[in-house]
């Protein structure tokens, strides 16, 4: 089977790349880390678990595992001698915001394939239909007015960007159809609604108004274990289901009448590619803010390198986008001043994008 | 000729406020081909967009195979007809065996490991595209990307065959060939229900012909006793003049538009 040969080919030399820059990225910061002890101690933190008891406390070996509501025990396999203080450095403070920047860019260039499949449109991009604007408005109202609510600002943030993509479908479908158009244009409606109510917060904002533009531009900085998780499950759910729709969503992009000739439930297909690329968006800005332009260019740059078979497609943008974020919070966190990491998506990403439009216009075109 | 493949009983189709399709009735029998033919507007493509399910029927009833159309699935649908739409544009590009394979996706399960390449290449073969196998959808010529058009119909392997307009966008070299082709495809099983333009190419291919004007069926059976024209000038307007003759290459008949100032006298030629 060529096919299979050509995605597995590509999806293992693209991890191949990701676990090399993410082993770079930890690298790098204030206090230099050479890779092999970045190596020595992420295998130190690797817990296997062995086996699982009822009884909550039972023994001081058992960690506990709250969302599951019984106690876990773990082996850990390796134990290199590492110092203390590196140790720490790699896998409290570092891998953390790396693994969080791979799992965001992964989420954000598996939606954005789904919505350029899915509109039929080069522009589209993860929240087409809201979700950041909608993300934004529940995380900058919680900023600015210092509300206090269960699972702080990225609970708010998720659900009132569900809450918004949710909004949109139901302003644009009539009769049990959602034509993309409307869609689209409803999107861009709510987005323009949206964009006002966050600037009317920000004049509010006073002291929090720093707080509330790093949000705005993306920032990974207060990254933690528990964000990996949350925003990791919901990543590899919705992307196992989209992986499941890739080859409707190849015949989507013949046409809907085309593709229900095909046998394409239309209608029903395309609410659940929506609803789980906004359920993935929502996750990936609820813990990372509004990073633009990953799941807009990635999605393109893995066309040009794969061609247009979503089969291939999604998998090779995914990890290709968790690279390429990874890539660019390191430039983020490098500087001399932190940066937010959506500023340097757009500023690095936006020159090579356009590089690549002038190229293809140049051997293919 | 056997029972009815296609049957279409009584069918009125409304779009919006205005109704396109008033009772139609008419069947295509199994293993031939039935041309629609009918002036801009009469209600072809809406008529063929009913009998592949993509429209509901306001009243009356499409049965493929014995089979309501619109109380199937999309996918049982797809897997009774296969659509050779008028014009496809993929702005994306897959390649000719990308597109062909499309057509087994009625027959595939959605977690089926792999593809069935078999029906794929046997379309690519029986429609003369294997050649164009690898390359580009895009940058394959008008006549070429229609012939790949039918071999996807044909990967889909449907008893029934709906094409909307097939030789529309052809020159009149490629206009035939494609005719030619769906022709051997008939002769070889396949039933087929084709909107033509071209009256003349109409009778020549196809078995039998369906008349269409202002949303009714006008006259319906063979060419020769569909090509009067008493039927033709009451479905094309009452101030188009036509003159019937037969072909004297293809033995088929043909049409000819006359305008006012033409001279014309029967019985004079």
């Amino acid at each position: 089977m060529d096919r299979w040969k050509r995605i597995l080919g590509w999806s293992l030399g693209l991890s191949a790349l990701l676990v090399a820059t993410i082993v770079w990225s930890v690298t790098v910061g204030p206090v230099a880390v050479p890779a092999s002890v970045v190596v020595k101690a992420t295998l130190n933190a690797v817990a296997v678990p062995v086996s699982v008891a009822i009884d909550p406390g039972t023994s001081a070996t058992l960690a506990h595992v709250p969302w599951v509501g019984f106690d876990v025990s773990f082996v850990r396999p390796f134990s290199f001698s590492v110092p203390r203080a590196q140790q720490v450095i790699v896998t409290r403070i570092r891998l953390p915001r790396i693994v969080l920047a791979a799992v965001v860019g992964f989420a954000l260039a598996t939606a954005g394939t789904v919505m350029q499949g899915l509109f039929r449109n080069p522009m589209a991009d993860p929240s087409i239909i809201g979700v950041s604007s909608g993300a934004a408005v529940g995380a900058v109202a919680l900023l600015v007015f210092g509300l206090s609510v269960p699972f702080g600002i990225q609970g708010a943030a998720f659900l009132s960007a569900l809450i918004t993509a949710f909004s949109v479908y139901l302003i644009a479908t009539t009769n049990g159809r959602t034509p993309v158009a409307t869609l689209l244009l409803a999107g861009v409606a709510v987005q323009t609604f949206l964009g006002a109510v966050v600037s009317y917060m920000l004049l509010q904002a006073g002291e929090s108004v720093n707080a509330v533009l790093h949000w705005l531009m993306g920032d990974l900085a207060t990254a933690s274990w528990d964000d990996v998780t949350v925003a990791l499950i919901v990543a590899l759910c919705s992307f196992a289901v989209l992986l499941v729709f890739a080859r409707d969503l190849n015949v989507l992009l013949l046409g809907e009448e085309e593709a229900r000739t095909l046998g394409i439930n239309v209608e029903r297909t395309k609410r659940v590619l929506l609803a789980v690329a906004s359920l993935t968006t929502a996750a990936a800005v609820s813990v990372a803010g509004v990073i633009g332009f990953v799941g807009l260019i990635v999605p393109h740059m893995l066309r040009l390198l794969v061609g247009p078979d979503h089969r291939i497609l999604l998998p090779t943008s995914a990890i290709a986008g968790a690279a390429f974020l990874v890539a660019t919070d390191t430039v983020a966190r490098g500087g001399a001043t932190q940066l937010p990491v959506g500023i340097v998506t757009a500023a690095l990403g936006a020159p090579f994008f356009l590089y690549l439009l002038r190229q293809r216009e140049v051997h293919r075109l | 000729m056997s029972d009815p493949l296609i049957d279409v009983d009584n069918v009125s189709v409304t779009l919006g406020d205005t109704q396109i399709l008033r009772n139609i009735s008419f069947s295509v029998p199994a293993g031939s081909f039935v041309a629609l033919v009918g002036p801009n507007g009469a209600g072809k493509t809406t008529l063929l967009r009913t009998v592949n399910g993509v429209l509901s029927p306001d009243a009356g009833s499409v049965s493929v195979d014995r089979q309501d159309v619109d109380s199937l699935s999309p996918r049982s649908v797809a897997r009774l007809v296969a659509t050779v739409p008028q014009d496809t544009t993929v702005s994306f590009s897959f390649s000719v065996r990308d597109i062909v394979a499309m057509g087994r996706t009625p027959r595939q399960s959605r977690f089926g490991r792999s593809d069935q390449q078999e029906p794929v290449e046997r379309a690519l073969e029986r429609t003369r595209t294997a050649e164009l196998a690898d390359r580009s959808i895009g940058t394959v010529s008008g006549g070429e990307r229609q012939r790949v058009l039918l071999a996807r119909a044909l990967a889909q392997e449907t008893p029934a065959m709906v094409l909307d307009e097939p030789t529309a966008s052809l020159d009149i070299t490629h206009q035939v060939r494609t005719l030619e082709l769906l022709r051997t495809l008939v002769d070889e099983g396949t039933t087929a229900l084709a909107a033509i333009h071209d009256l003349d190419l109409a009778a020549r291919f196809c078995d039998a012909l369906v008349v269409i004007s202002d949303g009714r069926v006008l006259a319906d059976g063979p060419p020769e006793s569909v090509l009067t024209e008493s039927v033709l000038e009451q479905a094309f307007g009452g101030d188009s003049q036509v003159h019937i003759h037969e072909n004297p290459a293809t033995h088929s008949p043909s049409v000819t538009t006359l305008r006012p100032e033409d001279t014309y006298t029967p019985g004079h030629e």
